[in-house]
């Protein structure tokens, strides 16, 4: 009998076949690193299939590219977004692929994959039997099994075409609905109703839920404060000109707000104003991902150089002192801590 | 004994009574709250400005204002006098005893933004026929609460931002515009020709038109190259193609030769966003052409792309052999096209005919699907005009009678000018095939650049060029049985919103004969 998996890895092998031929046969590398590290998800090209996965220990300078393809001799695909850790196990979606694959997070080897979505963003654990996946081009988020590796339901999205990134509070689930919309979606996730939504202003893309229960929305020039239990908007915080919010992340106890608007800003959640000075400044350069370890409270921040050549990414102290510079794939974007 | 205990605890429960009565009716600690509400303010370069915290609980208080960890004031307000452009941190400390605040502040100093006028005169000059009418469209930045002012020959004439000119009699009109708001000033002159046309003297002067006259800035070409050579010889069409009897130069493939090109023999962009641009576009301040050929060089080496900006921008590449015409498809050119986001360049060849190694000769258009066809123009001439102050569009004029500008998107590109750094004239004109633009802006807000079906470069599925599709200027086949260099030029003229210009993309160019023989 053949398992569906292998399928789905040679027809992968097909697919990506020119693309792997200047690695030559791909042979499997056997990989056991356990304990703490740094997955780095790198987006690769729109069409190219050149996504890939790095592997970084923090303090010893050394990063290792291309574990996923080194693992398991095929390709991660086109365009890896995110990943998540949840029970033991890491998620990887690749979005223009519409797969998701499931990687032992020590052995980088996989251990199942997840396909038939369409274009799959992220990806939120409600249980071990069940997560969301949301998805740039359907109107529906996708109900998952994560252990079985299967579809199991998904929840109609009607008008909102393009769901993005989830945080859970209680029992609700709030979804941002990214592309050329203005909404906050609030989900049950017991029922899998939709229940709510909440107005925001064009394209909200990021979100993070704070030690006080009040969700952070990142939605082009303003950057919201909601109350997780009322839903209400409780401040808005605009920027002048022309300045772009992307990226938040919160440190390891949510009390400080991390944000990129060219430069990587930092704040108290309970601040009432956004801060003054920038934290890491940046002039010309863009940053593409940044990450805050939630033990160490070190920053990370991503540069895709030009969009085509290896990625750079640099280690701060929490005091935003420069550490180490990292060489990685080609766009990285996301970043997954174990 | 026993007495004298109960006293002193007694003493010590009054003490303590004491001093938590006294801690309640203390006054609290000082509390700043600033005169702007995000604690960002701006002050234009060279101006003074006022902040002005209320402080409560301010009783003997001690302000210190502080940037950079050095104090610059004990005041209870900051006159602050900017400097350059630029971001000033302030620190503001108010103490007193009983206790402190500190606010961290923001002072963003603006650059002046003095009006800044741009408008496409040709170099020697307008010329315009008695009675005729000139419409005068100045593009100027920073104009909304600017006056401008219209000067003829030293007489106001108008305060409007545009001035229609004419005269009834002839002669050289001398004409001033000057605009001036709060931060500065501006000002353009320049002439106006009147000149009668000459009915019965044929040959001489083109009479009457509104058009810049026929001095094309054709010699403001930069570079080694002769530009004369842009112009595929009109005289000789056709039939003087690979002729026998000439001496023939023809180069074969050796064990040595590269499928690549081999060298880059002229990078000349029209103005575009990442033209200069040191993020993306990869530019480390080129300022002379044989900086900029190898820029182009070292890019493509690299696998990176090279824009030729707007329209008319070439890329010419020569091979370290000949490419032979089999019939079939000879030249690989890849772009960075994909789907709904085609920028199509016209890929030209040329032929080694005299031997010297130069892209002298004359060079033949490959047809594409979209040759022939009424939307498409040839002998397609654009003029770009350096803008005169930095964030600026570039203004262009075409030999059509049309005018635009290749928009400066700060917020995506924010170099200087896109005006190639390295061309010291102040206009240059490019020439070429123009194909009618296809973008539009989709229902979903989005700017399509669709495809066209075939034979253009940096255009999506289409990457393979034969020879064989090389025509003369008259339309006949030009029937080359091999060339040995390449040129690709921007094909459009057009510009899609926020997205920009369209701009052919290179990527690589090779010789797919030997692609095919590997």
């Amino acid at each position: 009998m053949i398992k569906p998996f292998s399928i789905t890895a040679l027809f992968c092998l097909f697919l990506c076949l020119p693309a792997c031929m200047k690695y030559g046969p791909a042979a499997e590398e056997e990989f056991d690193v356990s304990g703490k590290g740094l997955f780095i998800i790198n987006e690769g090209n729109f069409m190219y299939g050149n996504a890939s996965l790095s592997y970084y220990v923090p303090g010893t300078g050394k990063t290792e590219n291309e574990v996923f393809l080194r693992a398991n001799g095929i390709n991660l695909g086109d365009v890896a977004q995110s990943m998540q850790l949840y029970d033991g196990k890491g998620y990887i979606v690749v979005n223009n692929s519409g797969v998701i694959f499931v990687i032992d997070p020590d052995t980088f080897k996989v251990t199942g994959t997840i396909t038939g979505l369409i274009s799959p963003r992220y990806i939120h654990f409600i249980s071990k039997n069940k997560a969301y996946v949301t998805d740039l081009y359907s109107e529906k988020i996708t109900v998952i099994d994560p252990l079985a590796c299967r579809i199991t339901g998904n929840i109609p999205v009607k008008g909102h075409p393009s769901t993005e990134q989830m945080v859970q509070y209680g029992n609700n689930v709030f979804v941002s609905c990214w592309s050329y919309d203005n909404m906050i979606l609030v989900i049950n996730s017991e029922t899998d109703q939709l229940t709510d939504s909440i107005l925001v202003a064009s394209q909200p893309s990021a979100l993070q839920i704070d030690c006080n229960g009040k969700i952070w929305c990142a939605s082009a020039g303003t950057l919201y404060r909601i109350n997780a239990s009322s839903h209400e908007i409780e401040k808005t915080f605009p920027l002048s000109g022309d300045g772009l919010f992307s990226r938040l992340c919160l440190n390891g106890a949510r009390d400080t707000l991390y944000y990129v608007n060219k430069s990587v800003w930092r704040m108290d959640v309970n601040a009432d104003r956004l801060p003054v000075k920038p934290f890491i400044e940046y002039d010309r350069e863009l940053v593409y991902g940044l990450a805050v370890d939630p033990v160490t409270s070190q920053v990370y921040t991503a540069d895709a150089v030009n969009y085509v050549q290896q990625g750079v990414v640099y280690r701060f102290s929490p005091q935003a002192v420069p550490i180490d510079t990292l060489r990685t794939g080609i766009n990285p974007g996301a970043f997954c801590f174990k | 004994m026993k007495k004298s205990l109960l006293y002193l605890t007694l003493t010590v429960l009054i003490l303590f009574g004491c001093n938590t009565g006294r801690e309640i009716t203390l006054p609290p600690a000082p509390q700043i709250e600033l005169d702007s509400e995000t604690g960002v303010y701006s002050v234009k370069a060279g101006r003074t400005i006022c902040i002005t915290p209320i402080v409560s609980y301010a009783e003997d208080a001690v302000y210190t204002w502080t940037v950079s960890n050095n104090i610059v004031s004990r005041e209870k307000e900051l006159n602050f006098t900017a400097g350059q452009p630029g971001s000033v941190y302030v620190t503001l400390k108010v103490t007193n005893e009983n206790g402190a605040d500190s606010e961290d502040l923001r002072i963003d100093v603006l650059a002046l933004a003095p009006p800044v006028i741009s408008l496409a005169v040709p170099d020697s000059g307008f010329s315009i026929a008695p009675d005729s009418l000139l419409t005068l469209k100045p593009l100027i930045s920073n104009s909304e609460k600017a006056t401008c002012l219209w000067k003829v020959d030293s007489v106001a004439v108008a305060n409007t931002l545009e001035y229609v000119f004419s005269s009834a009699v002839t002669g050289t009109f001398s004409v001033a515009l000057e605009c001036e708001n709060e931060d500065g000033k501006d000002g353009i002159s320049f002439s106006i020709s009147v000149i009668r046309p000459i009915a019965d003297e044929p040959g001489e002067e083109d009479p009457g038109e509104e058009n810049p006259d026929d001095d094309e800035p054709g010699d403001d070409n930069p570079g080694d190259e002769d530009p004369g050579t842009e112009d595929p010889g009109n005289e000789n069409p056709g039939n003087d193609g690979p002729g026998d009897e000439q001496p023939d130069y023809f180069r074969p493939v050796t064990s040595s030769s590269r499928t690549e090109w081999d060298i880059i023999h002229l990078y000349l962009p029209a103005p575009g966003q990442f033209i200069n641009e040191t993020v993306t576009g990869g530019f480390q301040g080129e300022d002379t052409q044989e900086k900029a050929n190898l820029y182009a060089a070292n890019r493509l080496r690299s696998g990176l792309f090279v824009s030729l900006g707007g329209f008319g921008g070439s890329l010419v590449l020569g091979f370290d052999h000949s490419i032979v015409n089999d019939g079939s498809y000879n030249l690989e050119i890849k772009g960075n096209a994909h789907e709904n986001s085609s920028e199509p360049g016209i890929v030209w060849v040329m032929r080694d005919e005299n031997g010297n190694g130069k892209p002298d000769d004359t060079w033949y258009e490959l047809k594409g699907s979209e040759y022939g066809k009424t939307g498409t123009i040839s002998c397609y001439e654009v003029t770009y005009y350096r803008p005169r102050a930095a964030g600026q569009p570039v203004q262009w004029t075409d030999n059509a009678g049309k005018s635009g500008t290749i928009d400066y998107l700060g917020s995506f590109h924010n170099q200087d000018t896109y005006y190639p750094l390295w061309i010291t004239a102040d206009s240059y004109t490019l020439e070429g095939t123009g194909l009618e633009a296809r973008n539009y802006l989709s229902t979903t807000n989005t700017w399509i650049n669709p495809a066209y079906e075939w034979g253009y470069a940096d255009n999506h599925n289409s990457t393979l060029f034969r020879i064989s599709d090389a025509v003369t200027r008259s339309g006949e086949s030009a029937n080359l049985p091999y060339i040995d260099f390449v040129k690709i030029q921007t094909g459009v003229n057009a510009k899609s919103g926020w997205i920009g210009e369209l701009s052919t993309e290179i990527c690589s160019v090779k010789d797919y004969n030997m692609v095919k023989t590997k």
